[in-house]
């Protein structure tokens, strides 16, 4: 029997399986506590690779340590591996697996294991995993403070005080030392709910920790009333203040905002990043992305579908987040542009995104050298005509990476400095 | 029902479902698998649908189970049904159909087998969302609104009743 083959009867056994309980339960307690979603989808991988391995994983994320090492998070048959690179991909470590009982990871391009690195060389690892009832979730922290050899149990970033769903989590590590975690919480809609009062979306929450992630702040609200189902993002001004941005509702447009914590380590105002007028009930899937250069110049990236503009789009900050401006459509030249990521390194502004030319999947990037003002011709890194991740990059000492996995080729990591 | 008897109709189901799963390993893709009926979506199943099914008006809605509005959304499908027997509804979910197992249990459990039901069968969901609405990037719900003669109209996001409703009722008087 090929692998394939059963990797596919197994599937469908397994799919059998659940079909099976499925049914058992529904006939007892109906729709009540359904068991998790199975996690376990069909991910192949590419000739001569066998699992775990992030050539096989649906996403990785990639992260950079100081000693030059690339650190990797990506979830296999319901675990989280962590592993690391030192040679672009040619090799990797042993993976180490850090929860040791399957959890149902969220493991979409939108919402993936990811990484940061202290100060330290500890690395810190979120994920968010689906909860027993449905289109609920939790956000787990995991760290290792042993350069990678082990990781502790992940434990729930919710703090217990009130009933919630958690997704769509972000990680960033200042200068100090000092973490912090955004994500999308659905504590303040459970009890709207509970006293039929309206409530549009979900909240963005946050908290920090300044004991190498042993102990953290309470849950803390940022601001009510998000998006629901995009990724948030986040960086560091002046690698210090914390810069979050994610896809909130503005009286029911679904346009970006940002917020910047100041000096004393609080919240400040939120700023609207841009007027779209995208007013629609609806998971776009679709979050956005920063990047803080070294002159505090912000680059962000994002999609909208509004009355204003529609698709993916670009725009820069030189005011900390106040206006932005320099606005330009990425990849207006393609199909389907999607899901832009945006990086700035050594005076360089990178944008990457996905998009659909020459009947295939394209990963393309374009880049700026004067801090977003203007814009290189788009370039294509790699194409695909299997499954793929969304486009990501990374960058270490003024060097640039794309990285992509692609069922077909597996996961790849190109140099793109300078191009 | 006792745990016993609920054992032993567990471990039947599983038996059973596990010789049919046997039968179709040659045709995952296949509706034909005993289970739920699911078609597979690609760049050209719209044009198709559109021509088999003109001459009468109907609704497609695209969704997803990573999309809990569209899955609140059923509640309305679920609705107009009820009050219009005849009505038509064609749901298609961007989920690969390789997810096939969690595709049905979400149809299962939201009553919608009676539904015709389709899932995105592409390794790059872009070139079938480009043969649908170039400017389409994947964001739901997204429905589209086919009248007698074949005209059609897109509403992004969570349809209403009461528009769908409204909708309904002016076609059927139309057609009179």
């Amino acid at each position: 029997m090929t692998q394939n083959k059963f990797i596919r009867i197994s599937f469908i056994l397994l799919a059998a399986l659940s079909f099976g309980s499925t049914t058992a339960v529904a006939s007892d307690s109906k729709k009540k506590d359904k068991p998790a979603w199975d996690a376990i989808a069909v991910h192949s991988c590419p000739a001569g690779t066998t699992k775990p391995s992030p050539h096989c994983a649906p996403t990785v994320a990639g992260t950079f340590a100081e000693d030059g090492r690339l650190w990797l998070a990506w979830p296999n048959d319901g675990h989280v591996y962590v592993n690391s690179t030192t040679d672009n991909g040619k090799t990797f470590s042993t993976p180490v697996k850090v929860n040791t009982q399957p959890q149902s990871i969220d493991n979409n391009g939108e919402n993936r294991p990811k990484l940061a690195i202290g100060p330290q060389g500890d690395i810190y690892l979120t994920y968010s995993i689906h909860a027993k009832k449905k289109y609920t979730g939790d956000v787990l922290f995991s760290r290792s403070i042993d350069g990678g050899q082990s990781f502790s149990q992940p434990r729930s970033i919710n703090d217990g005080k009130s009933k919630s769903s958690l997704r769509f989590e972000s990680i960033a590590v200042a200068d100090s030392g000092e973490i912090i975690i955004v994500w999308l919480d659905k504590r303040d809609l459970f009890q709207a709910k509970a006293t039929k009062t309206p409530y549009p979306g979900s909240a963005i929450y946050y908290i920090k920790s300044n004991d190498r992630g042993e102990s953290f702040t309470p849950n803390s609200l940022l601001e009510h009333h998000t998006c629901e189902c995009c990724r948030t993002a986040i960086d560091l001004d002046e690698r210090i203040r914390p810069v979050i941005v994610w896809r909130h509702i503005f009286d029911g447009a679904r346009d970006h905002a940002l917020i910047r914590f100041d000096d004393n380590g609080l919240p400040g105002n939120l700023q609207r990043t841009s007027v779209d007028n995208w007013a629609i009930e609806s998971c776009p899937h679709h979050g956005p992305s920063i990047s803080i250069d070294n002159n505090n110049i912000y680059h962000l990236t994002w999609f909208t579908s509004g009355t204003v503009r529609q698709g993916p789009f670009y725009a820069r900050s030189s005011d900390q987040g106040a206006s932005f401006d320099h606005i330009v459509e990425i990849g207006a030249d393609g199909a389907q542009a999607e899901h832009p990521f945006v990086l700035s390194e050594s005076g360089i502004v990178y944008a990457a995104w996905k998009d659909f030319g020459d009947d295939k999947t394209r990963f393309r990037i374009m880049t700026s050298s004067d801090q977003g003002m203007s814009w290189s011709a788009a370039k294509v890194v790699a194409t695909s005509a299997d499954k793929s991740d969304h486009p990501l990059l990374v960058a270490k000492d003024g060097r640039v990476f794309a990285t992509w996995r692609t069922a077909d080729a597996g996961f790849r990591i190109f140099d793109i400095t300078g191009e | 029902m006792t745990s016993q008897k609920l054992l032993w109709g567990l471990l039947l189901t599983v038996v059973m479902a596990g010789a049919a799963a046997s039968l179709v390993v040659k045709s995952w893709d296949d509706k034909n698998t005993g289970e739920l009926a699911i078609n597979p979506f690609m760049k050209g199943t719209l044009a198709e649908i559109t021509t088999s099914k003109a001459g009468k008006p109907y609704v497609l809605a695209f969704w997803s189970y990573n999309c809990g509005i569209c899955v609140r959304e059923m509640e309305v499908w679920r609705q107009v049904k009820k009050e219009f027997p005849e009505f038509e509804l064609v749901m298609v979910t961007t989920d690969s159909i390789e997810n096939k197992p969690r595709i049905s249990q979400v149809l299962e459990q939201e009553d919608m087998q009676r539904f015709e039901n389709w899932a995105f069968s592409d390794p790059i969901p872009a070139r079938i969302r480009n043969a649908v609405d170039p400017k389409w990037r994947g964001e739901l719900p997204r429905i589209h609104f086919y009248d007698a003669k074949g005209a059609m109209t897109v509403h992004m996001g969570m349809a209403k009743k009461q528009d769908v409703l409204a909708w309904y009722t002016k076609q059927e008087t139309e057609r009179l």
